[in-house]
């Protein structure tokens, strides 16, 4: 590229263009998340998001260590709603996988596990997937009424040194 | 013909970031859990994220059909789509599963794949076409 004062002044333009572009942005979304009805909080804590959407849905949460007891005891299903990719490199000993992607797909494949009162547990990776909350809610619609969502996730069931199994 | 080349794949750009911010300005809030669920930026930035781009999108939109904003919009807009593919790259190789966020802030949005990455390249080549277009002049000139 040559650098005539014809270039330089193409890259002039066009950074002032882009700054320029950046300030109206800047201006219009200040503005509108000021006046709007829909405003946003500009900086929320997200590290709990998904255990208040659960509260704010009814839905019950449980810790790592009534995920643990409920797993010794055998009394809930265990549906992990990654994708399968994720559930066959690691997922919890026995869980079912039912990725909230493709629940469509493959519900058919655990729905003779689930009765409308069946206990089941729902979890994903950790405390920032919300997959785990979007299947519970979807199975709720379809009339399961005994889910409790573990939050943890496979992050904390690792951390807690629980076991966990691989493969198909 | 180049002239036509610029034009339409400027057109195009503008369209896909008319339609994309629209769904986003609508339901900020959305958008927000949208960006979340992408787990990449840290929290204190997901809200700012959420207020700032869907205006910039609808501004760069807006500039690409102006001559003289045009090669600052698709530089803005490769930029934008390079950060959305590097995203989207990212949570497909380490299998986080979650949807585009591009069109839609549903979270009933289907899943991200690799194809949402080939568009965004093919995108990124209309706006590569329309940064290096000569100005609005040269291309008169050559048209004549």
């Amino acid at each position: 590229m040559t650098d005539s004062p014809n270039a330089r002044n193409r890259l002039r333009e066009t950074l002032s263009s882009v700054f320029a572009i950046a300030a109206i942005a800047a201006v219009l979304g200040t503005a509108a998340n000021v006046i709007s009805p829909r405003r946003i909080p500009w900086v929320e804590d997200w590290s709990h998001y998904i255990e208040a959407r659960a509260l704010q849905e009814g839905m019950t949460l449980i810790t790592t260590a009534e995920a643990w007891e409920y797993f010794q005891r055998g009394t809930h299903i265990f549906l992990d709603a990654r994708s399968d990719a994720e559930y066959r490199q690691e997922r919890i000993p026995g869980a079912f996988s039912l990725p909230f992607m493709a629940m469509e797909e493959k519900m058919p494949e655990v729905q003779f596990l689930l009765g409308p009162s069946f206990p089941i547990v729902t979890y994903c990776s950790g405390e920032t997937c919300d997959e785990s909350f979007l299947v519970a809610v979807e199975l709720r619609k379809q009339g399961m009424t005994n889910i409790v969502l573990y939050a943890g996730g496979m992050e904390k069931w690792v951390e807690a040194g629980h076991p966990s199994e691989r493969g198909p | 013909m180049r002239r036509a080349a610029v034009l339409l794949s400027a057109v195009l750009l503008a369209v896909v970031f008319l339609v994309a911010c629209i769904p986003k300005i609508a339901s900020p809030h959305d958008f927000a859990v949208a960006v979340f669920r992408y787990q990449v930026l840290p929290y204190g930035l997901i809200n700012i994220a959420a207020v700032y781009l869907p205006w910039l999108e609808l501004v760069t939109a807006l500039a690409l059909l102006v001559p003289g904003w045009r090669r600052g919009a698709a530089l803005i807009v490769l930029l934008l789509l390079a950060v959305f593919a590097g995203a989207m790259t990212f949570n497909l190789l380490r299998g986080v599963n979650v949807s585009c966020g591009c069109f839609s802030v549903s979270d009933e949005a289907a899943s991200s794949g690799w194809w949402n990455v080939v568009r965004n390249l093919v995108l990124m080549a209309a706006a590569w076409i329309v940064f290096r277009a000569p100005d609005s002049k040269g291309l008169t000139d050559r048209a004549e």
